[in-house]
C-alpha cells in the first residue's frame, strides 16, 4: 500500500506522523518528496548509502549553425532564450526543460545537455529502506526531483511518501502516485482552512482521503462535521503532547517520545487498507 | 541613434516608470529628430523572464541606449549582449529624461542594480 | 515607504500569526500600513482580518494546451513529445484521441509544434484569483492559488503588485508581506526588492535547517534579514547556540516568543495574541520595537516620530 502524507497548512506535523509511521509499522520503504527542505532524516536519522544526480535537459547552440533569427527565443514560454544580434543567451534557471526550442530552430541548431538540479540519497533507518529528494538551492523546479524519488516507490511493502506542504501542484504529483493520502491536520481556524484545500486538490485527481487530527484535544469537532460531509474518516485523533514537541526539538520520533501511540500506529493501517476498500467498492 | 525610455503611458510627456522590465510601455525616441513611438511592453505579463523580454524587445526596436531606474541582472546580460547602454534615471517624463540623457547629466550603469525578481 | 517580507521556510513556525501581530501592533501604533498575503496556496490572513466582502478578479497563470477533437486523427505523436505527461491516447468516437490532463499541462507548447495535423491551441488558464480588500488594519491584498495550481510565483507577484500600488496611492509607511512557506520560486518572487526580510523560526532541527536554506536566498539576493524565534521553550539550548550563530553572521535576532497555548486560542477567537499581559503578547511588542529601529538603521530614515522640541521639553 503506498500512502501519502500531507497537509494543506505546514506544521501540522506531516512529517512527525509520517516518520513515526513507518518506525511502527517496521518493514518498509519512506519517500521524502519535501524537496524543498526534505527533514525527514532528522527524526528517522538514516544511514544514507549513496546517491544519484537528478537532471533536466537545458538547450545549447551549435554556434556555427545559429542564424540569430530568434525563433527560438520567440517560441519559448519561459522566456529563457535571447537572441540579440550575433548572440545567443541561455538562462537555464529559468528554462523548462520542454525541448522545444530544439524542434522550432529551422537549421537544427539547439542540442541538450543535462544540468543538474538536485539530488536523491539512498539509505537504511533499520528496516526502513529510505530514500529523500533535495532541490539544489536556487533551483525553481521541484516536480523532477519528486518524479525520481517517486520512481523508487517499487512493488515490494508498504511505502510511506512524505508528501510536501501545501496544495500545489508538487503535493499533487505525489498525491497521484498513492493509494490513499493522509491529510494530517490541527483543530485551529487555519489548519481547518487548509484542510478544505487540500480535499479539494484530491477530489481533482480521485483519490481516496483519510484524515489525522494533531493536538485534537484543542477541540476537534469542526474537522469532524467537516470530515462527515465530505465522508472522509477520520482514522486518528493524537493529542497535543508536550513531550512529543520537545521531543521534536531534538530530533526524536513522536513513537520515542509518546511509545504509547504505537499501537494507534499500527492500528491506522487497518483503517487505511479498509477505506481504499471501501472507495473502490 | 534611438533612446528607448521606460514609461507608465504614451509618448514623450508620458511618466517614466522606473522599473525596466515591468513597465507598461516603451518609448523609442529618435535623438536627432525628437519624434517618438510607443510600444506596450508585453513583458509586463511574463512570470519570471521578464528582464530577457523586455531587454530583446528594447533591442529589436533598434535601441542603443536605454533610460531607466532599476534594471535586473538577467535583463542587464541581454542588454549587454546586445550592445545597449543603460543610464539611470527615475522620474519626470520620457522628454525630461532624453534631456537629460543628452546633457551628458545621466551616469551609465555599470551594472544591474537590483537583484532578480520582482521590486515594487 | 518600508517594505517586509515574514517568511519561514518551514511551515507552521507562525509566520502568519507575527505577521498579523505586527500589522496589528503598527495600525495601533497609529501607522498607514498596507498588508499583503502571497501565501496564494492557502492565504489565511483573511482568517484573521476579516476583509470586506469584494469580489476576486481572475488570474490568468499561463497556458493550457487545448485539442480539437475533429482535427486530431488520433496519430500520438505529440504524446511522447510532451516531457510533463500531460497528453495520453483515449478511446473517440471512431478512434483513439489525444486528452489533455489540465492538472499536468505546463503551457509550454511543444504538442503545436509536433502535431501534423495543427489539432493543438494554447489558450489561457484561468490558474487563481486575487483581492484587494480592506480590513482592520488597511488595505488587505490576497490571492487563491486554484487547485493543483503551479507557478504560483506570477500571483505572488501580482499581490505584491496590487499592494504595492495601493501603499503608493494611500501613501503608506509600511507595506507588510505574509510570504509563503519553502524556499522556491514563490518565496524568491515574494522577497527579492524588499527592504527588509523577517524570518520566523522555532528551535527544533528541521526549522532550523529550513532557515538556513532561506538565509542562503536573502544572501544570495542581498537582502537584509533579521529573525525571530518562535516557540522557544521548546528547545532553549538551542535558542541559545542559533542566536550565537545569527548574530556572528550579522543576522540580527529581534526576539523569541514562548511556546504558549495563547496563541492557538487566540486563532480560534480570530485574534492576535498581543495582549499586553501575555508573555506571547509581551514578546510581541518588544518584536515590533526592535522591528522599527531595524527599519530605521537599515535605511537611514527614522521610524520614529521624534518628539518636538516644546513635547521634549515639557518632559524634561
Amino acid at each position: 500500500m503506498r500512502v501519502a502524507v500531507a497537509s494543506g497548512k505546514g506544521g501540522t506535523g506531516k512529517t512527525t506522523v509520517a516518520t513515526s509511521l513507518a518506525l511502527a509499522w517496521g518493514e518498509c520503504s519512506f519517500l521524502d518528496c519535501d524537496v524543498e527542505g526534505p527533514n525527514a532524516h532528522l527524526l528517522l536519522h538514516p544511514e544514507i548509502e549513496r546517491s544519484a544526480e537528478v537532471t533536466v535537459p537545458v538547450p545549447r547552440l551549435r554556434e556555427e549553425d545559429c542564424t540569430y533569427c530568434g525563433a527560438c527565443a520567440d517560441f519559448c514560454r519561459s522566456h529563457a532564450l535571447a537572441v540579440v544580434p550575433g548572440k545567443w543567451m541561455i538562462f537555464d534557471q529559468l528554462c523548462h526543460a520542454c525541448g522545444g526550442c530544439t524542434l522550432v530552430c529551422p537549421t537544427r541548431a539547439i542540442y541538450e545537455v543535462d544540468r543538474r538540479i538536485g539530488e536523491v540519497r539512498f539509505g537504511h533507518a533499520g528496516a526502513i529502506r529510505f530514500v529523500q529528494g533535495e532541490l539544489d538551492a536556487g533551483e525553481a523546479h521541484p516536480i523532477p526531483v519528486i518524479e525520481d524519488v517517486l520512481k523508487q516507490a517499487g512493488d515490494q511493502g508498504d511505502v510511506i511518501i512524505d508528501s510536501p506542504p501545501g496544495t500545489n501542484c508538487s503535493m499533487v504529483e505525489v498525491a497521484k502516485e498513492a493509494d490513499i493520502v493522509l491529510l494530517v491536520t490541527e483543530p485551529t481556524p487555519f489548519g481547518l482552512h487548509d484542510l478544505t484545500l487540500a480535499v479539494e486538490a484530491l477530489k481533482a485527481i480521485n483519490r481516496p482521503a483519510a484524515i489525522l487530527v494533531n493536538r485534537a484535544d484543542w477541540g476537534a469537532g469542526e474537522v469532524h462535521q467537516y470530515a462527515a460531509r465530505e465522508a472522509i474518516p477520520v482514522v486518528l485523533e493524537i493529542p497535543h503532547l508536550l513531550a512529543v514537541a520537545k521531543g521534536y526539538a531534538r530530533s526524536r520520533p513522536l513513537i520515542e517520545s509518546a511509545p504509547e501511540l504505537r499501537q494507534h500506529l499500527l492500528d491506522l493501517r487497518a483503517a487505511l487498507v479498509r477505506t481504499i476498500r471501501e472507495r473502490a467498492a | 541613434m534611438k533612446i528607448c525610455v521606460t514609461a507608465s503611458s504614451e509618448g514623450l510627456n508620458a511618466p517614466m516608470d522606473s522599473r525596466f522590465a515591468r513597465a507598461p510601455f516603451m518609448v523609442i525616441v529618435d535623438s536627432e529628430t525628437g519624434e517618438a513611438e510607443t510600444t506596450a511592453n508585453e513583458a509586463v505579463s511574463a512570470g519570471h523572464g521578464a528582464g530577457t523580454q523586455a531587454a530583446q524587445t528594447v533591442s529589436r526596436l533598434g535601441a542603443e541606449i536605454l533610460l531607466t531606474a532599476h534594471c535586473g541582472p538577467k535583463a542587464f546580460e541581454v542588454l549587454a549582449a546586445a550592445k545597449v547602454k543603460v543610464f539611470g534615471i527615475g522620474g519626470g517624463t520620457v522628454a525630461e529624461a532624453v534631456d537629460a540623457w543628452k546633457a551628458g547629466k545621466l551616469e551609465e550603469m555599470e551594472n544591474s542594480d537590483s537583484s532578480a525578481g520582482w521590486a515594487g | 515607504m518600508k517594505t517586509i517580507t515574514v517568511i519561514s521556510g518551514k511551515g507552521g513556525t507562525g509566520k502568519t500569526t507575527v505577521t498579523a501581530s505586527l500589522a496589528t501592533l503598527a495600525h495601533e501604533e497609529g501607522r498607514r500600513i498596507v498588508v499583503g498575503d502571497t501565501d496564494v496556496d492557502a492565504a489565511n490572513l483573511a482568517l484573521l482580518f476579516h476583509p470586506a466582502d469584494v469580489p476576486a478578479v481572475p488570474f490568468v497563470g499561463g497556458q493550457l494546451a487545448v485539442v480539437d477533437p475533429d482535427a486530431c486523427t488520433g496519430c500520438g505523436l505529440c504524446v511522447d513529445s510532451c516531457r510533463y505527461g500531460a497528453l495520453s491516447m483515449v478511446d473517440g468516437e471512431i478512434f483513439p484521441v489525444v486528452e489533455v490532463d489540465r492538472l499536468s499541462c505546463e503551457g509550454c507548447a511543444v504538442c503545436t509544434l509536433v502535431c501534423p495535423s495543427q489539432a493543438f491551441s494554447m489558450h489561457d488558464d484561468v490558474t487563481g484569483d486575487y483581492t484587494l480588500s480592506s480590513c482592520e488594519v488597511g488595505p488587505l491584498a490576497f490571492a487563491r492559488l486554484g487547485v493543483g495550481g503551479e507557478n504560483s510565483g506570477r500571483l505572488v507577484t501580482q499581490v505584491r503588485k496590487v499592494a504595492a500600488d495601493e501603499a503608493r496611492q494611500t501613501e503608506a509607511e509600511i507595506l507588510l508581506i505574509d510570504g509563503p512557506p519553502g524556499t522556491g520560486c514563490p518565496v524568491i518572487s515574494a522577497v527579492t526588492g524588499v527592504d527588509l526580510v523577517l524570518l520566523v523560526t522555532e528551535p527544533t532541527p528541521p526549522g532550523i535547517s529550513d532557515l538556513h536554506r532561506v538565509l542562503a536566498l536573502t544572501k544570495h539576493f542581498n537582502i537584509p534579514a533579521a529573525v525571530v524565534i518562535n516557540k522557544a521553550d521548546l528547545n532553549p539550548d538551542l535558542v541559545v547556540s542559533l542566536t550565537v550563530e545569527l548574530e556572528a553572521q550579522g543576522v540580527e535576532v529581534l526576539g523569541t516568543i514562548p511556546y504558549d497555548e495563547a496563541v492557538p486560542k487566540a486563532q480560534r477567537e480570530g485574534v492576535v495574541p498581543i495582549d499586553a499581559t501575555t508573555e506571547v503578547g509581551k514578546a510581541l511588542r518588544h518584536i515590533y520595537k526592535r522591528l522599527r529601529r531595524v527599519l530605521a538603521e537599515n535605511t537611514g530614515v527614522t521610524g520614529e516620530t521624534i518628539p518636538s522640541h516644546h513635547q521634549q521639553e515639557a518632559r524634561a
